[in-house]
């Protein structure tokens, strides 16, 4: 009893510092992150606006709706709803992501407004290998998914395309562009059923 | 101050060679980096020059370790906050300088034993000699690699880009030839 009550003072004499500084960085650290967090998701929020318009095919004139999604499996999905001038409705864009052969790949993805058919797709962030994996931000590739029904699977394939729904992978990265793929076809699918509800509801606003 | 030149971090002590070799395709990332360490060494040497009384020998690094995970993590935090292009260039290289064993070897060889103002001198010297070593690499790399400086091309639309400096194994080429000059310079002084 009172010898480990000499080993804990001891343990104490020697790790004090250490205890005393890992409270007072983590304390600096959380100060950090409170000052600039909003800042950091400002600018995630600026790019993903500036990366709209391009998404839904250009409109002149657009105005964005943030939209909540509760999905059937109830987690949360914020998607964009695009509308023109007129407020008529021009398109959606919704986030998808998936884990790609290094990191996170994560993409905004452009339907139109009736969720027929993507308009288009953009790389917002990926840690892929230089000169393959990250070929996928290359617009001639991404171009691939333009026009692709909504309603069936995108599928990767490795030899030139001979069918609607197919993308021809990057060379040499496989994984990278099934990846893409994936992240696409699995957001569509759990989004569509939200989407449309909100499509037949009658206009509220 | 020996750090600037006889004694280079990169091309005298060979440390630090993780971000040497990674970010050095482009100038603005390479400079980007070099401030980041920079920061990181003298916010380290500092805090570790100031507690140097009292480190205990078996848990120094432990002290070390903590303190430049911290300040690297505020780096990685103001890059996102106020460079936002260039921390999600740099990605995962930013919380790799917490292992970048330059700012490890000045806590132990040198703030640890001197008085602050040694220290922070050091850190600035070590840190200005980082920034030369990335610097004069991304210099090359992206001069004959991309025709480019900071993003503006300058050479001739003609000239032939060395495409192979840009991409991985560029990097080592490139450190070569410039290691060898040095040492052959510094050979010749002597």
């Amino acid at each position: 009893m009172s010898a480990n009550k000499i080993q804990f003072h001891k343990l104490l004499s020697q790790a004090w510092l250490v205890l005393i500084l890992a409270a007072f960085y983590g304390g600096g650290l959380a100060f950090i992150h409170i000052t600039l967090s909003p800042r950091i998701a400002a600018n995630i929020k600026n790019e993903t606006y500036s990366l709209i318009p391009t998404l839904v095919g250009n409109p002149e004139q657009y105005e964005v709706t943030e939209r909540d999604l509760v999905l059937q499996d109830r987690s949360a999905l914020k998607v964009y709803e695009v509308k023109n001038g007129a407020s008529e409705g021009v398109g959606w864009v919704i986030p998808a992501s998936s884990m790609g052969f290094a990191d996170k790949i994560s993409l905004l993805v452009g339907i139109d407004y009736q969720f027929e058919r993507i308009t288009g797709m953009e790389v917002i962030d990926q840690k892929e290998t230089p000169g393959l994996g990250n070929l996928i931000i290359d617009e001639k590739w991404r171009d691939q998914f333009k026009g692709k029904s909504t309603a069936q699977d995108i599928e990767v394939v490795k030899r030139p395309v001979d069918a609607d729904q197919e993308v021809e992978a990057v060379t040499g990265a496989t994984i990278s562009s099934v990846t893409v793929a994936v992240a696409i076809n699995e957001t569509l699918a759990k989004a569509r059923p939200e989407i449309e509800r909100l499509l037949n509801e009658p206009i509220s606003e | 101050m020996a750090g600037i030149l006889p004694e280079n971090p990169v091309y005298r002590q060979l440390l630090g060679l993780c971000p040497v070799l990674a970010v050095t395709n482009s100038l603005k990332p390479a400079l980007t980096m070099a401030a980041a360490t920079a920061f990181v060494l003298i916010c380290a040497n500092i805090m570790v020059s100031l507690l140097r009384h009292l480190l205990k020998p078996h848990l120094r690094i432990l002290v070390f370790t903590l303190t430049i995970a911290t300040f690297v993590t505020v780096a990685d935090k103001l890059l996102a906050a106020f460079l936002y292009d260039m921390s999600k260039e740099l990605g995962p290289y930013v919380p790799l300088i917490i292992v970048n064993c330059l700012i490890i070897s000045r806590c132990e060889a040198c703030s640890s034993k001197e008085p602050l103002w040694p220290s922070i001198v050091d850190a600035l010297g070590q840190g200005v000699g980082f920034t030369l070593a990335l610097g004069s690499l991304a210099f090359v790399r992206e001069l004959l690699g991309m025709g480019s400086l900071l993003g503006f091309q300058v050479l001739p639309s003609s000239f032939p880009t060395w495409g192979i400096l840009v991409l991985p194994p560029g990097a080592f080429l490139t450190l070569g030839v410039l290691l060898g000059t040095v040492n052959w310079w510094s050979a010749r002084k002597s």
